[in-house]
């Protein structure tokens, strides 16, 4: 294998790793499952690396299949079961800070569609017609979903909603 | 987006940099290649267990086999190797060894509602009245393992099976026990049948690596589910024109009919191959390497190797009509009939080396893998 395939994947994993985690950590509300199911998605992303790496956004990609494999029932528990089997000792880190443990309270209350619609468009930074190509739907009803999510949110943690432009993340 | 929204997702983000810590690319890379070589390992044990199973079964003349004991925990079934597999009115068989079914699965009482499939170490059956998809662990007790409208397709060389409930795909391991993937997809189409073949529904590939199955719509859509990352891709094969349809298809290999030749049209992603002997009714091997079809002019059984791109006619029998179908390995079971539907023969015939032996077939019932 080039070198060269290898240092331009790791520089690829390091500099997307941080935001794949975060999306995973949305939708399922469990940082070690993330990390797991992140790590899961990059593992993918080796198999296809030589046609994923010529993609505008590959990190996009990777988020993606992270989220997809948070949806399936089998990958969380495979992943939970191969979390549990594993004999090491839990590291310390620290605790989740107060915002991040509301939000993700709020985002689990969530329908999924409007869940992963919100987690792609916030955390993963895709745009609405990006998630349309990807769900297969027309944009309005990913706009639908986000405003939905948004709203109940809102209610959730408190705050308030504005209207805005949806192509902020575009 | 309100700016505190965007307040709290920034500070999630934030909160996971400072919590997680990477195991590395490296890691992502080397789970990868342990991937690569456990699936290695795993064909090379699954031959040797095939050879010592075959060896087993070829001294075991027993028939029918006693009934499994009574078990608290779900049987997982045993491999069985290359073996023919059929049913009729004694029973389903695998080579010599005959076991008893949980329902009835013959013409008589299925209709042409009936399904037969296979998995590594059993078969799938379908109960269409009472929507419920039964697994046979070979040598073990038969289950209920999910409820389904469309019925069952298994992969014969892994433990994946895969059905429709509602709008859901549901894909099934049966050696695990449990779903591995449940998620909303284009339906399947609940039948499938075609001249030589004689049951099925709309799953044209089932493996560990990926799900494809024909549409309800009435272009040939072919629909794709990727094990691996869970992406659904449709798209309308290689030959859409009207009055061609796909025959079956295989990874990125897809066998059309011709409606200029009545043949069949091999495509892949870089070249394409007319063969004009063989009708355009056909099925590939459970590996892919072999094409199965029948043959005009005059009629009979012809097996096409993908590897040397050589056909060959099975040992002739122009005067049945053949119902085709695989079973494990190479081995295709089928069953010959005369034109008017009256008595025949069942052979198992190894397409790698043309030859075929009878099986001895109850009358009546008949049913084959799909």
């Amino acid at each position: 294998m080039p070198a060269s395939r290898e240092a331009a994947f790791t520089a690829f994993y390091e500099a997307t790793w941080r935001r794949t985690v975060a999306c995973a950590y949305g939708m399922t509300g469990d940082l070690s499952v993330a990390e797991d199911l992140a790590q899961d998605a990059y593992c993918q992303a080796w198999r296809r690396w030589r046609r994923i790496q010529d993609y505008d956004d590959a990190g996009a990609w990777v988020r993606l299949v992270a989220t997809r494999l948070a949806v399936s029932r089998w990958r969380r528990a495979r992943t939970s079961s191969d979390f549990l089997a594993r004999s090491r000792r839990p590291e310390a880190v620290e605790p989740p800070s107060d915002t991040t443990v509301l939000l993700v309270g709020a985002l689990r209350k969530l329908p999924e569609e409007q869940r992963r619609a919100v987690v792609l468009h916030h955390l993963g930074d895709l745009s609405v017609a990006t998630i349309a190509g990807i769900e297969g739907c027309p944009e309005g009803t990913v706009k639908g979903r986000l405003s939905r999510g948004r709203a109940a949110l809102a209610e959730l943690l408190g705050a308030t909603t504005g209207s805005e432009g949806e192509n902020s993340h575009a | 987006m309100p700016e505190q929204l965007d307040y709290l997702f920034s500070t999630l983000v934030d909160d996971v940099d400072a919590r997680t810590r990477a195991p590395g690319a490296r890691h992502a890379i080397a789970a990868t290649r342990r991937r690569t070589a456990t699936v290695t390992g795993a064909v090379t044990t699954a031959a040797v267990i095939a050879v010592v199973a075959v060896t087993t079964l070829g001294d075991d003349a027993s028939e029918p086999s006693p009934a499994p004991p009574p078990s608290e925990t779900p049987s997982l079934g045993v491999e069985v190797g290359d073996v023919p597999v059929w049913y009729d009115a004694a029973g389903l068989h695998r080579g010599h060894v005959v076991e008893q079914t949980a329902i009835p699965l013959g013409p008589s009482s299925r209709g042409d509602n009936a399904l037969l499939t296979l998995v590594r170490t059993g078969a799938l059956y379908f109960d269409r009245r009472a929507g419920e998809v039964w697994l046979h662990p070979w040598g073990g007790r038969p289950r209920v393992v999910g409820t389904s409208w469309s019925g069952p397709s298994g992969d014969p060389e892994s433990d994946t099976a895969a059905w429709f409930e509602g709008d859901e795909i549901v894909v099934y391991d049966t050696a695990a026990g449990q779903e591995v993937v449940r998620m909303t997809a284009p339906e399947v189409r609940a039948h499938n049948q075609m001249e030589h073949i004689n049951s099925g529904n709309g799953f044209l590939r089932v493996s560990s690596d990926e799900v494809a199955w024909l549409t309800k719509t009435p272009v040939q859509t072919v629909v794709r589910l990727d094990l691996d990352t869970l992406e659904i891709s449709e798209h309308v094969g290689a030959r859409p024109e009207e009055g061609e349809f796909l025959v079956d298809l295989y990874g990125e290999v897809e066998a059309w009919s011709s409606s200029n030749t009545e043949g069949i049209d091999l495509f892949d992603p870089d070249d394409f191959a007319q063969y004009l002997t063989l009708e355009p009714m056909a099925r590939f091997s459970p590996d892919g390497r072999f094409l199965l079809a029948a043959s005009a002019a005059p009629h009979g059984i012809s097996v096409l190797d993908l590897d040397s791109g050589r056909t060959d006619r099975m040992p002739e029998r122009s005067a049945y009509y053949a119902w085709l179908s695989w079973s494990y390995g190479h081995t295709a079971v089928i069953s010959l009939r005369t034109f008017d539907g009256g008595s025949g023969l069942l052979l198992a015939c190894d397409a790698a080396s043309r030859g075929c032996e009878h099986l001895e077939e109850e009358d009546g019932e008949l049913l084959l893998p799909s």
